[in-house]
């Protein structure tokens, strides 16, 4: 049998819809960055998103075999993110709401921030501050506006394939994405004209 | 351009999606209004943050936990075929007769399932998954697809999702 690292995305599949655990370890390699930093972005919380992420694979692992060739496993893999990203949204909601207001950053940053002798703490500060702003603005976003924007900003898609992921047209992506902008574009003048110094 | 104009193309005017002549006057708006433009700073430095968002990694421990769950899951998956074959053939008319009452059920929760517009993104496989799940859970039994084939015991497990 062929080593999983080798086996096309395809091969995977049927080697997990078959149970095989190797295949599955092997796309969960290739695909974990993409699942967590989407769901991330979506729920904006890190261990939350890794919660996410091993449901997402579980769900995979369960429904390979229902897979179907003829669509594409990326979109597949997105699809199921963004829903359960939005369901534990939606089950969370208090949990939720908390977060959106008090975001906690750990040990995380000091990734972004590379090697230690570069590290800035008012540099810090100021990115955390945007980007607790960020994700307020983002969560006063109807969902789907949300899904669209997050889609579209942070995974860089094109809305062809974002149609495809959300089971929309083309135009109404456009729309979400349109209407997402401007929303954003008002919490973010609402907040610094309220937050004048 | 008054100022409350000049505001709503701000993220036009970072995402370079204006006119050439709506720039100009936008451009010409931000240089003599000093509120407008300190404004326009905060805005243009925030909307960055979009564009490199953090980018995080993966705990080296997801692997391991999903592992151990996909190895219950079997366990229990393998049980329930176990259970179904060990009364021996009695017991198939009574389950299917038992999926048969499952499938009405399951049909009366889909066929009342949400269908705005903005309902309509989870009215799949995720949301039914959870109500079916709750509804299952109590009787040790998985949600299954519509029009299964093989064994009754098959019927049984498959997990429904969409795509
Ligand atoms: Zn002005």
């Amino acid at each position: 049998m062929e080593q999983p690292k080798n086996m096309t995305d395809e091969e995977l599949i049927k080697g997990i819809a078959a149970k095989d655990h190797t295949a599955l370890k092997e796309l969960v390699d290739r695909y974990q960055f993409m699942v967590l930093n989407l769901s991330n972005s979506i729920i904006g919380n890190r261990d939350d998103a890794e919660e996410v992420t091993q449901d997402v694979f579980f769900q995979v692992y369960k429904s390979a075999h229902q897979f179907r060739g003829d669509a594409n496993l990326s979109t597949w893999l997105h699809r199921i993110t963004v829903n359960k990203s939005l369901s534990f949204l939606r089950n969370n909601k208090k949990h939720a709401q908390t977060l959106s207001t008090d975001i906690e950053y750990e040990d995380g940053n000091k990734i972004e921030f590379g090697s230690s002798d570069e590290y800035k703490p008012d540099e810090l500060i100021l990115k955390n501050e945007q980007k607790k702003l960020l994700n307020r603005a983002l969560n006063s976003l109807p969902d789907n506006q949300r899904v669209a924007f997050v889609l579209h900003k942070t995974r860089d898609l094109q809305y062809k394939e974002i149609a495809k992921i959300m089971k929309r047209s083309v135009s109404s992506v456009e729309s979400l994405i349109h209407r997402a902008k401007l929303n954003l574009q008002k919490e973010l003048l609402d907040f610094f004209e309220k937050n004048n110094d | 351009m008054r100022c409350k104009d000049a505001k709503k193309r701000f993220i036009a005017l970072i995402e370079n999606k204006l006119s050439s002549n709506e720039k100009n006057r936008l451009e010409e708006h931000l240089k003599v209004c000093n509120e407008c433009s300190q404004l326009f700073e905060k805005v243009n430095s925030t909307w960055a943050g979009f564009n490199g968002s953090e980018q995080i990694k993966p705990s080296p421990y997801l692997w391991t936990r999903l592992e151990q769950r996909i190895i219950e899951y079997d366990e229990k998956r393998n049980s329930i075929f176990d259970w179904l074959r060990l009364p021996g053939r009695w017991l198939q008319p009574v389950a299917a007769a038992t999926l048969i009452v499952i499938g009405i059920v399951i049909g009366y929760y889909l066929g009342n399932f949400p269908t705005s517009e903005t309902e309509a993104l989870y009215a799949n496989a995720e949301e039914r998954e959870v109500v079916l799940q709750d509804f299952f859970e109590s009787n040790y039994l998985n949600t299954f697809s519509d029009g299964f084939e093989g064994s009754i015991g098959e019927a049984y497990l498959s997990m429904e999702s969409d795509f």
